[in-house]
């Protein structure tokens, strides 16, 4: 049962993900990003994180792909004047190296028989991150202040404009 | 277990392509994401397999600086519309040697 | 109050040359030539203060710490004792008189404040040779004074010629300099110091060297300095050349006192001289044969200043034979005597090519006698001392080393006599062929009276200054002492019987009055009895005109070798091997950068590309599997 479930979520993850980058329209990619990493919280609840994939849901798909949105909405693109796709070659070729570096890499990695992991409690997760990532945590917290701040100033209206 | 890296594993080339072959500022953003995604869940189930919840607090620093990247680099690329009039990729050709 | 008058007495000449250099073509020529002068009086006054004040000590005063590396430490600090007052004195006051002389000289002349900046540098780099307290601040003045020579020589530099005097004088020059500073890193390296006053303690308890020793070996290099400042075989032959200068130049410098460095510097050094008593016998015969060499050259010469310019470096051999004696003080008396006679002789000359519209050659004056009175009566007193008839300056200190030179070996004095005999032939000759015989459709007439101030006051210079330093026997006659080597301290060690040193004396000043009466015959007179003569002596009368071909020999021996090996490192070396590298080094830069320019392709998935290519790579790296 949850290795059909899985093959089925996968699937839905791909196409999507096909999906983003074969749309010619970006407000179809972006609505086909918000489906993938929907998709992808699914996967995360398989393996039992389900914090990360609340996590996902309210951040990724509720937060960044509604500012990708408004973005693409603010662009005003024009249908008709949007470049075609073209498959370059050498994008697939790279693809492809990394894909099968990837999974040579993940092929040597030791297979574990069972999972160890019984459930991602939220607990577990905060004692952590407020214990041994404390230090990170805050950086992190700099990190998006810093980025928030360049976001603004980036996009302010200087004086003499 | 090996199928969600093999997933990620694909994902990851997905993401790869998309960069590579677009020439939307914006979608290439997007492919971006899905990269940062796609080792995401990689992290996740690696974390599963190990048995600690070590992989779960990369996952949520990934997201924070996945967020932060998105916020910077859509400001950039409305200035870059701003200025050019433009997000296609192959018309910024001035760091031409 | 006295360390002040150190400071005026060397600082007012450098002051004066900052003045020309940086305001001269703002101020009218007297204005010019007034703070000149007036500069290097008030050195003059200042060291007339100081000789009263310190004839009888000695010390050192620091004026400033120069440099200070590790244990080598070297003050800018000056040396008061009686042989730098007294170079002080000369300098300062010959200086003087031929700066006022200059102020008539030069007048017509476009460059006047620049002739008279360099003028001063030139007194104010003297001072500093002389009175430097240690061998490396000697050694600055020492080419500060040969800058200064090179500037003033080549100073009519848009005569091709002129200028190439300059050079010649400097590149000689340069040959001796670079033996003195390999004497001077000897003496540091031997003694680890520089200073004369610790230099002389170190020696006081050495014995003199037998061989030819590490002693030896430093005071020839610092000889063959000296002979290169001095002009003296074989370094002598830019001192003719230098004559291209303006001839209050040649007075000051080319005469009375930048020649004379070397010896100077000799008797600066002395306690390491006596020491080596072989670089003494070289220094002896080097001086000997300069006297002669360039005795026999002076008698043929045409051109005046030549003869007078041939004539200084015979009587800089004197000095050096009387250095070689370890006759100090009879050297630098000479010395003394020599820069008033020959700055007269000089300034005379000059007197006469002022008058004559720059011609030199004697063959074409004469009869100036009566046009130009004083000029004639001064150079008539030069002659007469550089010839050494008594009583007058130049028999004093020529006869002083004549009987040193007796006393080392009869042969010496009778090569000395004959040089003196020589000497008194050629002066004559230049006089007479001057100013006796018929006076040419020539408008001259006397020189201002700016000019012919100082040669009235060096005339009496040269018929007094003699009588400071009278001989043994004439110092008993009159019961008089011999101030000069009382001052300098240095006693003479000559120990002649009165009646052999009243005949050597008698005969050769009988020789001399003798010659020169002859010359004067010969010259004024008759031009036909000289052409006789010089046809009986034929070759020899070419070989001395032609400077016996000296100056060819070391065209084809020395300047030609050396330039086709520069020819040479020019044509193959440098334009192939280096400039090859370095053009080389270049060109591979630029293309290489031409090569790599072609992945700035400026289009962003190419940057892209890369950039995963490179990620691949890192991770082959990093992951070992």
């Amino acid at each position: 049962m949850e290795h059909i479930l899985f093959y089925v979520i996968s699937g839905l993850a791909i196409i999507s993900a096909l999906s983003v980058i074969l749309n010619k329209n970006p407000v179809y990619s972006a609505l086909s990003l918000v489906g993938f990493l929907f998709v992808q919280a699914i996967l995360f609840v398989l393996l039992k994180a389900y914090f990360i994939a609340i996590v996902q849901v309210l951040v990724y798909t509720g937060a960044i792909m509604v500012l990708f949105v408004y973005v693409v909405m603010v662009m005003k693109l024009n249908e008709e004047l949007l470049p075609r796709i073209r498959l370059r070659p050498f994008s697939l070729f790279l693809a492809g190296l990394f894909a099968s570096y990837l999974f040579y890499i993940f092929s040597k990695t030791p297979t574990f028989s069972h999972p160890v992991l019984k459930t991602g409690d939220i607990s577990e997760i905060g004692e952590l991150l407020f214990s041994k990532y404390v230090l990170p945590f805050e950086v992190i917290s700099l990190l998006l202040l810093v980025a928030m701040v360049g976001a603004v100033v980036l996009n302010r209206k200087s004086k003499h404009e | 277990m090996n199928e969600y890296f093999i997933l990620a594993s694909i994902l990851f080339a997905l993401g790869v392509t998309g960069v590579l072959m677009r020439r939307n500022l914006l979608v290439i953003l997007m492919s971006v994401e899905i990269m940062l995604a796609s080792s995401n869940l990689a992290l996740i189930a690696a974390s599963s397999h190990v048995g600690n919840l070590h992989g779960h607090i990369f996952v949520l620093f990934n997201i924070a600086v996945a967020a932060a990247e998105a916020a910077v680099g859509l400001a950039l690329i409305v200035i870059i519309y701003k200025n050019k009039k433009t997000e296609n990729v192959d018309q910024f050709t001035s760091l031409h040697g | 109050m006295s360390s002040y008058l150190i400071y005026v007495a060397l600082l007012s000449p450098f002051l004066g040359f900052l003045i020309q250099i940086f305001l001269g073509g703002k101020l009218s020529k007297t204005i010019s030539g007034t703070i000149s002068s007036l500069a290097v009086f008030v050195s003059f006054l200042a060291s007339l203060f100081l000789f009263f004040e310190f004839h009888n000590v000695s010390f050192s005063h620091t004026l400033f710490s120069w440099f200070d590396i590790g244990d080598f430490k070297a003050d800018f600090s000056v040396k008061i004792d009686q042989l730098s007052l007294l170079m002080m004195l000369v300098v300062t006051g010959i200086s003087t008189l031929i700066h006022i002389y200059s102020t008539g000289y030069m007048h017509e002349d476009p460059l006047f404040s620049r002739y008279f900046g360099y003028l001063n540098l030139f007194v104010f780099m003297m001072l500093t040779l002389i009175m430097a307290d240690n061998l490396l601040l000697m050694f600055v003045g020492w080419e500060g004074v040969g800058l200064c020579s090179y500037l003033l020589i080549g100073f009519w530099f848009e005569d091709d010629f002129k200028a190439f005097c300059g050079k010649k004088a400097f590149i000689v020059n340069r040959i001796g300099d670079a033996a003195f500073i390999l004497g001077i890193f000897l003496i540091f390296s031997l003694f680890g110091t520089l200073e004369f006053e610790s230099l002389y303690t170190s020696t006081l308890n050495r014995s003199p060297e037998m061989g030819f020793g590490l002693l030896s070996c430093i005071t020839l290099f610092l000889f063959i300095g000296a002979t290169g400042k001095s002009a003296q075989i074989p370094l002598y032959v830019w001192l003719p050349d230098a004559m291209a200068g303006p001839t209050p130049v040649s007075a000051l410098i080319h005469a009375a006192t930048m020649v004379t460095a070397g010896v100077y510097m000799i008797c600066r050094l002395s306690f390491f001289y006596d020491l080596t008593p072989i670089v003494q016998n070289i220094i002896i015969v080097i001086g000997m044969a300069t006297a002669i060499l360039s005795g026999l050259i002076a008698l043929t010469q045409k051109d005046i200043k030549k003869v007078l310019a041939y004539s200084t470096v015979s009587q800089l051999g004197y000095m050096f034979v009387a250095a070689g004696l370890a006759a100090y003080g009879a050297a630098m008396f000479h010395l003394t005597t020599h820069a008033f006679f020959k700055a007269l002789l000089f300034l005379c000359s000059g007197s006469v090519i002022h008058a004559m519209n720059g011609e030199q050659d004697m063959f074409k004056m004469g009869g100036l006698k009566n046009v130009m009175p004083i000029t004639y009566l001064s150079f008539l007193v030069g002659a007469l001392a550089l010839s050494g008839i008594p009583p007058l300056a130049g028999f004093f200190s020529k006869d002083t080393i004549l009987a040193f030179a007796f006393a080392k070996s009869p042969l010496l004095w009778g090569l000395t006599a004959f040089t003196a005999l020589l000497t008194s032939f050629y002066i004559f000759r230049a006089l007479s062929l001057t100013f006796h015989g018929k006076l040419g459709n020539i408008h001259a007439h006397e020189s201002p009276s700016s000019m012919t101030v100082p040669l009235v006051l060096l005339s009496c210079g040269t018929l007094l200054v003699g009588f400071l330093g009278l001989p043994p026997m004439f110092s008993h006659l009159f019961h008089v002492e011999n101030l000069f080597e009382k001052f300098l301290g240095w006693e003479s060690s000559l120990h002649l019987s009165g009646q052999t040193e009243w005949f050597l004396m008698g005969a050769c000043s009988a020789l001399v009055i003798l010659t020169a009466y002859t010359a004067t015959k010969l010259f004024s007179g008759d031009k036909a009895k000289v052409t006789a003569l010089k046809n009986k002596f034929s070759k020899l009368h070419t070989l001395s005109e032609n400077k016996f071909y000296v100056d060819e020999f070391y065209d084809l021996v020395f300047v030609k070798t050396a330039h086709k090996k520069a020819q040479f490192f020019w044509e193959k070396i440098d334009i192939f091997v280096i400039d090859g590298i370095v053009n080389g080094v270049g060109s591979l830069g630029r293309n290489l950068s031409i090569l790599l320019s072609l992945i700035q392709t400026g289009r962003v998935i190419n940057y892209a590309f890369m950039m995963f290519l490179g990620m691949i790579l890192i991770l082959l790296y990093l992951v070992k599997l």
